[in-house]
């Protein structure tokens, strides 16, 4: 084992120490998501998860290979498992008065995201994802770590903050930082290589199949929507007779015929000469009076 | 080596769909939004609203988050925040999957039905959605009226086998309202087969068996409310108010000095359906109308008008007959009386087209010299008119042609006129109605004119602008606004004029 495993394993068993009794038996999350379907090994026994589904430490869980799940835990931290991912919940551990917390995945196969909220910043706390390959340290990042067991390969992606990647090797040494946006890949019994850029599209081929969107069913207003019910959506909506007039229902025509400009002003339709020619007395009438018309 | 990862690479177009869901979310809104999966999940929609809630204000630009907020508010009936929740997610990551969808069917929930059928239209292109969606867009166009696109749009829902019932007993419902009874029978049939045990499904029975069941009365009663009434109060800029010539000589000859003004226009009114049946519906109506000037105190008009509209509306032929009394007062003072009778006759050459003839008698009398008698006299009308159907029962374009000839006492006002006219009407954005007219006219009289110290015959055409918006700021109250242009042209100046009115008011109607 190497340097950082060492490191790993004591750091998460001084945590252990401190919270010693009751770990085994704490709900430290639950299931949030699920597209396809998970399963959760617990004692010898493995079982299909449901939505809401409590998670412990020392839990086994695997999606199939065009499963996505999605966890949260007590911490605040939250991963997304892609297709085909095998993840141990090794360690999960937390001691409120200390403000020490300390979580340690254990990934065999496939990837997985995680979101690590700002609880991990404190000195006493370790996030750590590790793989044959890879142990990942976090504080507070958002990321991506991948195993391939038929490559024995890891890769990982830091998505937002900054993380800590060292290999498995038991040497001292050959340890990568990597920013925002950057990945590394470590294979069996080597270093991890430097840190290198990830650019648009390849993070996006990161991110393939760790979008689950949702709880992963269909939760859309559509959903147990009335118009599905069963029955008709308005007490309108049944078959009575065919009505006369409704083959042309909404073409009424007008009996009065007026412009739009006359519907719309009395003023208008009322004065349709100019009122002060009435001033003049028509030709053929006698004079008989005046219009009382002033401006 | 980093860009060649095989792990991803199967799921390569996934991502790409998914590509404008946010890839950096604020750590605790994505913990908060993982958590309120659970209880909405579980149809707990407060525990879920409040969760969501929190997600969004820790990180606003969380585009799921407030997604699921709004799919949250909606699910407790809040629609206008969850449709602005939506709205927003949607500008945030443009790639939400189903979000055309949900947003269609929130805006059908909301009775915002043109709306609706353009996102459920969005939906209808997404694969994932295409069935739901054309149920939901049929439902849609089925409550806009425009029964036989709604009939083409369960159509396609029907191979989903989900929907396949549901769509048969609403394109039977669009059938029978497009006067398709047989077809509409073996879509009803249907239904009754796929799901005997569902309420459609009985209703399709009976249906079929020649139970045809009537709506409730109840809400038949509710819908067709036997009156209505209205009031209204508007603030007016008229540029003419007594038609001065344009001609500025002319004006200051007759000692024009003002020809705009402001005024206040009231006007109140209601109707009543006296008789509805099967042949024909009797409607009565009252309107009443003032006008009063800030300063042009002569020109405030007072208006009263009486009308019996009888008739049946063309299945396909109509007929009807309308009888209108109307009496002015100027400067409360009367003015003038005018009755007109309309009878009227009606073709559908298509559920979308209906033709109209019609012929109007009019006769008018001034009360006062030297209005009385020189302007005295009668109008015979006729005129044809194309009303088309733009998709819906909101949207209607008219187009008409009118020629008309009056005889008055005195001779300088006897003419014989040719007018056209279009007018459309339809909803814009699904905030207000506008309605916009146009208007020609052409007026030759027939006598030599007494201003033209009878050399020779006066010749009018007039060009006629109407624009009216309406927005409904409650069920009852509606926010008015309209422009009316006149511009009329003739060979005499004294009857040469342009006018313009412009108005803002409200509306109420019950």
């Amino acid at each position: 084992m190497g340097y950082g495993r060492n490191r790993s394993i004591l750091c998460s068993l001084a945590i252990a120490c401190v919270t010693a009794v009751g770990v085994e038996a704490q709900e430290t999350g639950r299931v949030a998501a699920i597209l396809g379907t998970v399963q959760i090994a617990r004692g010898g026994m493995s079982q299909m998860a449901s939505i809401g589904a409590p998670v412990f430490a020392g839990d086994r869980l695997t999606t199939g290979s065009t499963d996505q799940a999605k966890v949260v835990f007590e911490d605040d931290s939250v991963i997304d498992m892609g297709p085909g991912t095998d993840l141990l919940l090794a360690k999960q551990v937390s001691d409120r008065t200390s403000h020490s917390l300390g979580s340690l995945l254990r990934l065999s196969n496939g990837k997985l995201r995680a979101w690590v909220g700002e609880a991990y910043r404190g000195a006493r706390s370790r996030y750590e994802v590790e793989t044959p390959t890879a142990i990942t340290t976090v504080r507070g990042t958002e990321f991506i770590v991948a195993y391939d067991s038929a490559a024995e390969v890891t890769k990982v992606i830091c998505i937002t903050g900054e993380l800590e990647v060292a290999g498995t090797l038991g040497v001292i040494g050959g340890r990568v930082q990597l920013p925002a946006q950057s990945g590394t890949e470590v294979a069996k019994g080597r270093f991890p290589s430097p840190a290198e850029r990830v650019g648009e599209v390849p993070m996006r081929q990161y991110l393939a199949g760790l979008e689950l969107v949702g709880t992963g069913h269909r939760d859309g207003l559509s959903v147990g929507h009335p118009a599905l019910s069963g029955g008709p959506l308005t007490a309108q909506d049944v078959p009575g007779p065919p009505a006369k007039a409704a083959a042309h229902e909404g073409l009424t025509v007008r009996g009065l015929q007026e412009s739009l400009a006359d519907r719309l002003s009395p003023d208008v339709r009322a004065n349709t000469q100019p009122l002060l020619d009435f001033k003049l007395t028509p030709p053929d009438r006698v004079p008989t009076g005046n219009v009382n018309v002033q401006f | 080596m980093i860009n060649r990862i095989s792990i991803g690479s199967v799921f390569i177009a996934v991502a790409l769909v998914l590509s404008g869901v946010p890839a950096g979310a604020n750590m605790r809104s994505q913990a908060l939004y993982a958590r309120a999966l659970v209880p909405f999940n579980n149809g707990e929609w407060d525990k879920a609203y409040g969760l969501f809630n929190q997600a969004v204000e820790a990180d606003l630009s969380d585009g799921l988050a407030l997604y699921y907020r709004g799919l949250t508010r909606a699910r407790r009936g809040m629609l206008t925040p969850a449709i602005q929740d939506m709205e927003q997610a949607l500008k945030l990551s443009p790639a939400l999957p189903h979000a055309a969808l949900d947003l269609g069917v929130a805006y059908f929930d909301a009775g915002q039905y043109t709306t609706a059928r353009a996102w459920l239209q969005r939906a209808h292109e997404q694969p994932a959605d295409r069935f739901i969606a054309a149920y939901f867009l049929g439902l849609t166009l089925y409550r806009l009226g425009d029964y036989a696109a709604a009939q083409a749009a369960f159509k396609e829902a029907e191979p989903d086998p989900e929907l396949r019932a549901l769509a048969h007993y609403y394109e039977g419902l669009a059938l029978l309202k497009l006067g398709r009874p047989g077809v509409a029978r073996g879509e009803l049939a249907e239904t009754a087969r796929e799901q005997p045990q569902t309420e459609i499904g009985r209703i399709a029975q009976e249906y079929t068996r020649g139970e045809a069941r009537q709506p409730p009365a109840a809400v038949a009663a509710a819908r067709k409310k036997p009156w209505s009434v209205y009031a209204g109060l508007a603030f007016q800029y008229d540029s003419n108010v007594g038609l001065a010539p344009s001609d500025s000589d002319l004006k200051t000859e007759q000692g024009i000095s003002r020809q705009s003004d402001g005024r206040t226009a009231i006007e109140a009114g209601g109707d009543y359906v006296l008789l509805d049946s099967d042949l024909g519906s009797v409607r009565a109506e009252y309107d009443f109308y003032q006008s009063v000037h800030f300063q042009l105190t002569d020109f405030d008009l007072q208006g009263h008008r009486v009308r019996l509209d009888a008739g049946a509306q063309p299945a396909p032929f109509g007929y009807g007959l309308a009888l209108t009394y109307d009496f002015y007062a100027l400067d409360y003072r009367s003015f003038f009386q005018e009755g007109l009778v309309t009878p009227w006759v009606a073709y559908a050459e298509s559920r979308a087209a209906v033709t109209q003839a019609y012929y109007t008698f009019r006769n008018r009398n001034f009360f006062r010299e030297p209005f009385d008698p020189a302007r005295n006299g009668n109008d015979n009308a006729f005129g044809l008119r194309q009303y088309l159907s733009l998709g819906a029962v909101d949207r209607v374009l008219s187009f008409g042609y009118q020629f008309d000839s009056e005889g008055t006492t005195a001779s300088d006002f006897d003419y014989s006129a040719n007018q056209g006219d279009i007018e459309v009407s339809l909803p814009v954005l699904d905030v207000a109605m506008v309605e916009l007219g146009y208007l020609f006219r052409l007026e030759d009289y027939r006598h030599p004119n007494s201003r033209a110290a009878f050399a020779f015959r006066r010749h009018d055409n007039e060009h006629q602008f109407a624009l009216a918006v309406s927005h409904n700021l409650t069920e009852h109250v509606a926010l008015t606004l309209a422009y009316i242009g006149v511009f009329n042209n003739s060979n005499l100046k004294a009857f040469e004029y342009d006018r313009h009115i412009v108005s803002g008011g409200v509306r109420v109607t019950f």
